[in-house]
């Protein structure tokens, strides 16, 4: 061990620059001590030395590195292969270090389809570099040439001798850069950062025909921990002297807009202030009223209210009995939700602290949109909706905090962008930002960020410097529910036409959506996939009704629902098969063609026009296709761009076969086949479970899921008020993934979600001849648009 | 405040110092230091709390702790040893994975896995009462626990599996 901490030491010195620090941090099984831990600024490991992504130690194995959190992808199993792959070792031999942003460089987003792909490239430079560096130290030790060289499971041999990686550099550093890579911007084609890393096959890295590892399937790593209750999670995690915390609020959060204040839209601390109160005021707390509960104790900070105490269900209860007098919400939430997004919101002022997107937003115009509808022979036009929806993981957030004057350190599961709880706790408790250390675990998977898992460790903090103890807070499930950050609810126009050949020639996409995370519609959703000679796509911001955050294919679902119907509509207006008139209007993208023939021929799909076996019976079925996928298509891109050229993006393609109950309006999915083609597939069985979670994810989303709320607040606030698809109505799912060795490594997490809306939605119209235009797609949502249909 | 409770709990009988009406969850993560059982949403409607209460699958986090004394409490780090006591068996060291276990780990069940304790735990129930269940028997027996990763799909395929090897296990 004592060599270990020599190692760390020297790393992390040479890593941040010099200066003295403690190490040792030891983790027990179910408790953390942190009397050694050093504060660590965020992401203050240098990006570009393989010393920051690995270390080989003595016994021949290897620490990697990564700020990609395992939120339930595999995706720090597929990091591992990629690392193993350039090195040649087996994957008993390397494991991931913890993740603690005071010894983790910052490699990419745990999202946006990213951590492999993106996440990958910089472990693959970093690997790759190593093995370089391993190689030449080899061939000086042996007296070798590098090309007479071999390596297996982490020896190097050459004319009969043998040296071990772990002999060569165990306990030293490697002192070498890492190649570095031009890579797309996340907001579009053509802005392009410089930043490390390599994709798969870029020399030095492997060439992709040796993979051994890579591209083959590959059970995760830490599947037999979770099974055997021997993996801790965020919320196993307890210091000594710790005292349980609660937030009191409201039971759901009112309008963003009570969260106004002279100062600024949020006051001075708004990341207090955002977890505070619900936009409520506190009028008067009544310490008295949890007297009774032992060790009980009221931290108020401005409009944030929490309570401590040593037992767990003593903080709940107190939690649960403190009085508190809230003022009334000055500004009601909207009670028609369709007309408060089209209110559009101007431009939003510069000093906004969480930045918006000028309105309204133009994401593509090519040719006349007009002119293209006038020559149509056929046209449509529908309104589509989509509603609020919720992260809502199975567990809500939790975290513990120990905060010093000088101080911080937060344990807790950090969301896709690594180091950013850090950010807001610092704010919170008045520290510099590289006085606090966050440190991740495992925990129950959020599908996107921004919110919970900032506020619960903001709380923790809150409360822990108050107290002056650790403390730890466990959000509870109406916390989780009727505090998140929302995924944005649509309003969304569409017009299209199509000419007497079947070609179609307009499409007109208006969108009405808050667009907080600066997210407008994908220009790849609304029509990319298609040759549209006239085409527009506009995004509207509307006033800001909630916070919200991207949630798993976030601005997705409601283009997606919106133009795959449309494209169906225009099918069955000129009486063709919904598959074969894709085809025939396709823009010629191989990868598009091969996940719509991979569905269509795993779900047997017999051509021919929907709706053509309509019943009278009140149980029937239908069948429906839809494409999706997730991409960004924001950026400066102007009229006239082509969005043919948008690769890498994975695209998906799904088939729903669903039951209608035409009296009870509920539908049931049956069966989901659903394919993707994301290029290089680095653990195929690992995206299998993505296209079956997202299938079984989207087949919720699309049917029941919303969040509700009155005039005063959120009333969505457990899994009975914001129901959540149970294990009897799930839908079987064939997943299909496709490989493509050859080709750089695209998202797979998200992009199924987006093509199974449109799919579910056209089973629907081929099963009643009716079209439901919005999500969710609940009974009193199907009753109401079969009894609208029949008069 | 706190009590002389003793409850059994994997076999073992451990001192709680918690109050008579603290549900049994708190007690087991807080006092026991179990993390099988946890916390999902403090009202009987996700299953992650789930716990065996003399074989039955229970809520603990809505059953006061002095509800179980004198009675059986499995969790999930006890389900090795009493598929060592159904087969007769001596627990081995370290003990043989429940089957249910271990296709969880050969399907590859779990994504973020925060759920898979409890569904398990209802699996085992099933399993106990019915040895061949149908995919209309697993789907109604696990309704009650929520996965919001969709992994419904591989729980029933491990299901299936578990099942096979018990039964072969048995004859």
């Amino acid at each position: 061990m004592t060599n270990l901490f020599e190692k760390e030491f020297s790393r992390r010195a040479f890593l941040k620059g010099g200066g003295a620090l403690i190490v040792g941090f030891a983790l027990a099984r179910v408790g953390v001590s942190d009397s050694a831990a050093s504060p660590g600024a965020p992401l203050p490991i240098s990006n570009d030395q393989v010393d920051s992504y690995l270390t080989v130690h003595g016994d021949n194995t290897v620490e990697l590195f990564s700020s990609i959190m395992e939120r339930g992808q595999g995706t720090r199993t597929s990091l591992l292969m990629i690392a193993a792959e350039e090195l040649d070792v087996g994957m008993d031999q390397i494991s991931h270090a913890h993740l603690d942003t005071s010894t983790t460089p910052y490699t990419g987003l745990a999202g946006g389809s990213q951590g492999t792909s993106i996440g990958g490239s910089f472990v693959r430079a970093a690997a790759a570099s190593a093995r370089q560096s391993l190689l030449g130290l080899a061939s000086a030790n042996l007296g070798v040439p590098i090309a007479r060289l071999s390596v297996e499971r982490g020896v190097v041999s050459g004319r009969g001798r043998k040296v071990t990686y772990g002999e060569l550099i165990g306990g030293k550093l490697f002192n070498v850069k890492i190649p570095e890579h031009r890579q797309r911007n996340d907001l579009g084609v053509f802005q392009y950062v410089v930043r490390a890393g390599l994709e798969p096959g870029e020399a030095p890295a492997k060439p992709v025909d040796q993979y051994k590892l890579v591209g083959k399937p590959r059970p995760r790593v830490d599947v037999p921990g979770i099974v055997t209750a021997t993996l801790p999670y965020s919320g196993d995690v307890r210091l000594p002297g710790m005292l349980h915390g609660r937030v009191v609020r409201p039971p759901g959060q009112s309008s963003l807009q009570n969260k106004a204040t002279p100062g600024g839209p949020f006051g001075t601390n708004y990341t207090l202030e955002l977890l505070a109160g619900g936009g409520q005021k506190v009028l008067s707390v009544d310490e008295s009223s949890i007297k009774h509960i032992a060790g009980a104790q009221v931290v108020r900070v401005g409009n944030f209210v929490g309570v401590v105490a040593p037992d767990e269900w003593n903080a709940i209860q107190a939690a649960a009995e403190l009085k508190v007098r809230w003022k009334t919400p000055s500004s009601p939430l909207p009670g028609n939700l369709e007309e408060a997004l089209k209110a559009a919101e101007p431009g939003l002022p510069a000093s906004t602290p969480i930045p918006g997107p000028v309105s309204p937003l133009l994401i593509t115009e090519m040719g006349d949109v007009e002119a293209g509808l006038a020559k149509a022979a056929k046209t449509v036009s529908s309104t589509f909706r989509t509603s609020y929806l919720l992260h809502g993981p199975t567990g809500p957030h939790n975290a513990v905090a120990h905060v010093t004057p000088t101080k911080a350190t937060i344990y807790h599961q950090c969301g896709p962008n690594y180091g950013l709880a850090a950010q807001g706790v610092a704010q919170a408790v008045g520290l510099p930002p590289a006085s606090v250390r966050e440190i991740s675990y495992q925990g129950s998977s959020f599908y996107g960020g921004a919110s919970t898992d900032q506020d619960c460790p903001t709380a923790a903090a809150v409360l822990s410097k108050a107290v002056g103890k650790p403390v730890r807070v466990q959000f509870m499930r109406w916390d989780d529910m009727g505090y998140d950050n929302y995924d944005a609810a649509e309003v969304i126009h569409v017009r299209a036409g199509v000419d007497a050949t079947g070609k179609i020639t307009a499409f007109d996409y208006i969108a009405h959506s808050q667009e907080d995370a600066a997210q407008p519609p994908s220009a790849i959703n609304t029509g990319g996939v298609y040759l549209i000679p006239n085409r527009k796509v506009v995004g509207n911001v509307s006033p800001r009704i909630f916070m919200t955050a991207p949630l798993r294919s976030p601005m997705d679902r409601g283009p997606a629902l919106a133009t795959e119907q449309i494209v169906d509509e225009l099918a069955y207006a000129t009486g063709t098969d919904p598959l074969e008139f894709r085809r025939q209007n396709m823009t010629g993208n191989t990868r598009w063609l091969e996940v719509l023939d991979a569905v269509a021929k795993a779900a047997r799909w017999k051509p021919g026009r929907a709706a053509a076996k309509l019943s009278d019976a009140s149980l029937v079925t239908g069948r429906g296709f839809g494409f999706g996928t997730h991409a960004y298509g924001g950026g400066p891109q102007g009229p006239g761009l082509d969005f043919r050229t948008l690769d890498p993006t994975t695209p998906a393609a799904a088939i729903a076969d669903i039951e209608v109950n035409k009296k009870t309006g509920k539908i049931t999915v049956k069966h989901v086949y659903a394919a993707v083609a994301p290029g290089l597939v680095v653990n195929p069985a690992r995206v299998e479970d993505q296209v079956i979670g997202t299938a079984v994810m989207g087949t919720s989303q699309a049917l029941m899921e919303e969040v509700t709320f009155n005039e005063s607040n959120v009333t969505s606030s457990d899994w009975v008020t914001y129901p959540s698809l149970r294990f009897k109505d799930h839908p079987n799912v064939t997943p299909i993934v496709i490989q493509h060795l050859d080709a750089v490594p695209g998202g797979c997490g998200e992009e199924p979600i987006s093509a199974l809306f449109p799919a579910i939605a056209n089973a629907f119209f081929d099963a009643t001849g009716v079209r439901v235009r919005q999500a969710p797609m609940k009974p009193a949502v199907v009753r109401h648009v079969l009894a609208n249909a029949s008069h | 405040m706190a009590t002389q409770l003793k409850i059994r709990v994997n076999g073992h009988v451990h001192d709680v110092s918690a109050g008579r009406d603290t549900p049994l969850l708190y007690v087991l993560r807080n006092e026991l230091h179990l993390i099988g059982p946890r916390f999902g949403c403090g009202l009987a409607q996700c299953g992650a709390c789930s716990v065996l209460l003399d074989g039955k699958e229970l809520r603990s986090c809505v059953t006061p702790v002095v509800a179980v004394t004198g009675r059986s409490i499995t969790t999930l780090e006890g389900l090795p040893a009493l598929w060592a006591e159904k087969r007769r068996r001596k627990p081995s060291s370290p003990p043989e994975l429940h089957p249910l276990q271990q296709a969880w780990i050969e399907v590859g069940v779990p994504q973020c896995g925060y759920c898979q304790s409890g569904m398990m735990i209802q699996a085992a129930d099933l399993l106990s009462t019915n040895t061949q269940p149908t995919e209309d028997d697993i789907r109604a027996a696990m309704n009650g626990h929520l996965c919001r990763c969709g992994t419904y799909p591989k729980i029933l395929k491990a299901i299936k599996r578990a099942a096979a090897v018990m039964a072969k296990g048995r004859a």
